[in-house]
């Protein structure tokens, strides 16, 4: 239950915000309802800021600490305590949370990511649906028929588990591609970013010829396998998916890559699942060493493994490297600016193998995992959860979560990077982003065991097979072998823990 | 001393009456027994019995009986995990020994003005956080722009990539701590040849025995009950301190660097296994209570 509010819609970000300060103050003079803001008993909301911004003071958090002293004060009653993440992956911070709930006193907000929230990776009743909130309108948006109704169509999914439930409420889009350097393709004759794999292929070959390393696949956490996994799954498997995808949503889920398993299309022992690991190797083989050292996603000022490979591009060490839209503003402030390109990972077509279909790729890794993905506890998971608090925490997340509010903070804390995953929110015009995002239907993604999809167990056990595969400690056949094996018995984890009887798929 | 603590205690006894005197006692021990009790037994205890179940940390746990243990031996992981923790184990006392005892001696046989000296210098580092000196190795030994790598590009060598390269990891571990003086080992041995009897010792340079003579004839058997505690210390401490290996490559490059240790806390609090990493736990408990029995009967000391 929201009380409805008006603001009048503003242009500009400032009086967009002025607006909201006038409006918040107009809340703490007009008690609500039981939607749990205005005047009331004290309640104090824990919230986990988004990964590696720092405290809630770091200049990342700016906007978001703005919009929480407007909330306050709106609010007299409602204290919103940010808590800082320095945790290196959401597989990190499960396992903290998860210890936090097993007593009972994770944080009522917690960060999120929609793939082990919708898979069954999670232990059952940890969250909260939340989808009888969102259904309901946006108390701090005029006009609008229901708050999920303000979310991009293509968003809604993403947040959708099998069971039509909503455990998690995605704030941004964040898209990857390869990143060159411009003196690096200079050197090698490279005129223009490659449109196919079989041409980036090439280009590898060109930069090797030219004296430089063509590339480095970073193997130190799951970015790049997983990104690569769901790339050439989802491309090389575009043609069978539909024979396994149970769940019929716009990614796989552990049901459906379960069922997967069982009828032996994600096997090793299927041409068109197989091949994507060959393609693996082969460009591996293109790789600087030291792959397990670094990570796409690590922090650019980390000292210890895994570490950014950044330096390796601004210092010319490396002709290529695989990265997220974050990259852009974070090489700018390297001073890399206009030294760098940026081009999508290129379509798999019958020019790299004949089992290709050529299926666009262009936003398949990508998707709303930015900033401002949360969710919200259940009350076994966090005993301060009863349903007047969540009713006031939903508020607060709405507060958050209306689109000016979204757009405004998103474009602080991410410099641009994040494409905010509400119409109508504030966005802005990083160069080099819009060729990563998509314009058109996006392929059914599949995502098999690098994403937490079966379980974290799975993706760690992954993790480590393919570490010794770019590395080249496992050959091919045993690299197949040990990976049909993990298939195998991740898969039936996966219906044990979640009781599914994968036989009647 | 003994006189003092007698004392004292006839002077306590003396203003309380012997059975009160006893409930004080036990009174102030109470929280200590209390403290350790639920922040080191009870954990412990709640290990062995909690290998037997399996739980996720959230949802009720479910008896298992055997599988977990069954299954952590029969894992594909396990032949690696134990060849690499007795390359650690190993190599762990092997430096400790050489490097401590070494610096021991040397110590022990300076001008006493520079033994002083040398004492504080060679002690001081222990104050150093351990993260601060795993992020130092970090550093020294990242591939390609590290300090060890730089100076060997310069030398004209290849630069490995240490904690990448799947032969170099373990080393890479093991160099965490390079030169390994800075320890309670040291001490031990230093306490341990300070207190050496000098009618030994004075016997010894009667009969001519040169210094390395003396310490292979006097010093290692005399001190055997410190190698003892050194050598166990040594052990448990390898098995323990997994924070290096967790920090510089999460068991990688694969399972390179893959200890049990690590395997125990990444099923618990990474993978949701908490009785399958109890399990891991209690299997390591027993492994090292053999391994302390062994070492005990195998160095303890001799008289003929």
């Amino acid at each position: 239950m929201f009380r409805r509010t008006h603001v009048r819609s503003v242009l500009t970000t400032g009086a967009a915000l002025l607006a909201a300060a006038a409006l918040a103050a107009g809340c703490s003079s007009s008690p609500a309802s039981s939607g749990g803001s205005g005047n009331g008993a004290p309640v104090t909301i824990k919230a986990v800021l988004p990964p590696n911004t720092g405290p809630i003071t770091a200049a990342d958090n700016a906007g978001l600490k703005q919009l929480t002293s407007q909330y306050e004060a709106a609010h007299k009653n409602v204290t919103v305590q940010w808590l800082p993440n320095n945790t290196t992956g959401i597989t990190q911070a499960n396992a903290a949370m998860e210890s936090q709930a097993s007593g009972a006193s994770a944080p009522d907000i917690v960060w999120e990511q929609y793939g082990p929230v919708t898979s069954g990776a999670l232990p059952a009743g940890l969250l909260q649906n939340v989808k009888p909130y969102l259904e309901k309108p946006n108390p701090y948006v005029p006009g609008n028929s229901s708050w999920l109704s303000l979310f991009t169509s293509s968003t809604v999914p993403y947040m959708t588990s099998p069971n039509g439930d909503i455990d998690i409420i995605l704030g941004s889009n964040v898209e990857t591609g390869m990143f060159y350097s411009d003196a690096a393709f200079a050197k090698a004759g490279i005129t223009s970013p490659p449109q196919t794999w079989a041409d980036f292929i090439t280009d590898l070959g060109k930069l090797k010829s030219a004296g430089i390393t063509p590339f480095l696949f970073t193997t130190g956490a799951p970015c790049n396998p997983s990104w690569f996994e769901r790339l050439a799954t989802s491309s090389l498997l575009a043609g069978q998916v539909s024979q396994f995808d149970v769940n019929h949503a716009q990614v796989t889920n552990g049901l459906d890559v379960a069922v997967g398993i069982q009828k032996g299309i994600i096997s090793m022992s299927n041409p068109h699942y197989a091949e994507a690991w060959k393609l693996l190797g082969q460009l591996a083989s293109y790789s600087a060493g030291g792959q397990s050292s670094y990570d796409a996603c690590s922090n650019p000022n980390t000292t210890t493994p895994p570490l950014s490979p950044q330096s390796m591009l601004v210092q010319g060490k490396v002709g290529i490297l695989w990265g997220g839209s974050w990259w852009i503003p974070q090489l700018d402030s390297a001073g890399f600016t206009g030294k760098f390109g940026v081009f999508p990972e290129p379509p798999i077509t019958s020019a790299t193998s004949p089992l290709a279909l050529g299926t666009s790729t262009l936003g398949v890794i990508g998707g709303p995992n930015g900033n401002g993905e949360w969710s919200i506890t259940s009350q076994r998971a966090d005993n301060t959860m009863t349903p007047a608090k969540t009713a006031t925490v939903m508020n607060f997340m709405a507060w958050l979560f209306t689109p000016e509010h979204l757009g405004y903070w998103l474009k602080i804390s991410g410099s641009g990077s994040y494409i905010p995953t509400e119409t109508g929110a504030p966005t802005v015009n990083l160069p080099g982003l819009p060729s990563l995002v998509p314009t058109g239907a996006v392929p059914t993604v599949v995502d098999v065991v690098l994403d937490d999809v079966l379980s974290t167990a799975a993706t760690n056990s992954g993790m480590r097979l393919v570490q010794e595969y770019v590395n080249g400690s496992l050959s091919y056949s045993a690299f197949a072998s040990q990976w049909q094996s993990l298939l195998t018995s991740s898969a039936q984890a996966w219906a044990t823990q979640n009781h599914v009887d994968l036989s009647k798929y | 001393m003994d006189v003092t603590f007698m004392g004292a205690e006839h002077k306590l006894g003396g203003r309380l009456p012997w059975r009160r005197y006893r409930s004080v006692l036990a009174v102030l021990l109470l929280p200590s027994l209390l403290l350790i009790g639920v922040f080191s037994y009870y954990p412990a205890v709640r290990s062995l019995i909690g290998g037997f179940y399996q739980w996720n940390g959230f949802s009720s746990p479910t008896y298992a009986g055997i599988s977990q243990f069954r299954q952590y031996l029969q894992a594909p992981t396990f032949g690696t995990e134990a060849k690499n923790i007795a390359i650690l184990v190993g190599g762990s006392i092997a430096i400790t020994l050489v490097s401590q005892f070494t610096a021991a001696e040397i110590v022990t046989h300076m001008p006493p003005r520079a033994a002083a000296i040398a004492k504080y210098v060679l002690v001081l580092p222990i104050v150093l956080p351990p993260l601060v000196l795993i992020d130092v190795w970090a550093y020294l030994l990242q591939p390609g722009s590290g300090l060890v790598d730089r100076i060997l590009g310069a030398l004209g060598l290849s630069q490995p990539t240490w904690y990448a390269d799947p032969h170099l990891a373990l080393v890479g571990i093991l160099l965490v701590g390079f030169p390994w003086i800075s320890n309670l080992g040291f001490l031990i041995f230093l306490g341990g040849l300070q207190n050496l009897p000098r009618d030994v010792l004075d016997a010894g340079r009667l009969d001519g025995l040169s210094a390395v003579r003396r310490v292979f004839a006097i010093d290692i058997p005399l001190l055997m009950p410190q190698f003892r505690i050194v050598v166990i210390l040594s052990g448990i401490f390898a098995v323990q301190n997994f924070v290096p290996i967790l920090l510089l490559t999460n068991g990688g490059p694969g399972t390179a660097t893959l200890v049990p240790g690590l395997d125990m806390y990444q099923s618990a609090f990474a993978n949701d296994q908490y009785g399958y990493g109890m399990a891991i736990g209690t299997l390591l408990f027993v492994a090292m209570l053999i391994f302390t029995l062994a070492v005990m009967r195998a160095l303890r000391p001799r008289t003929t």
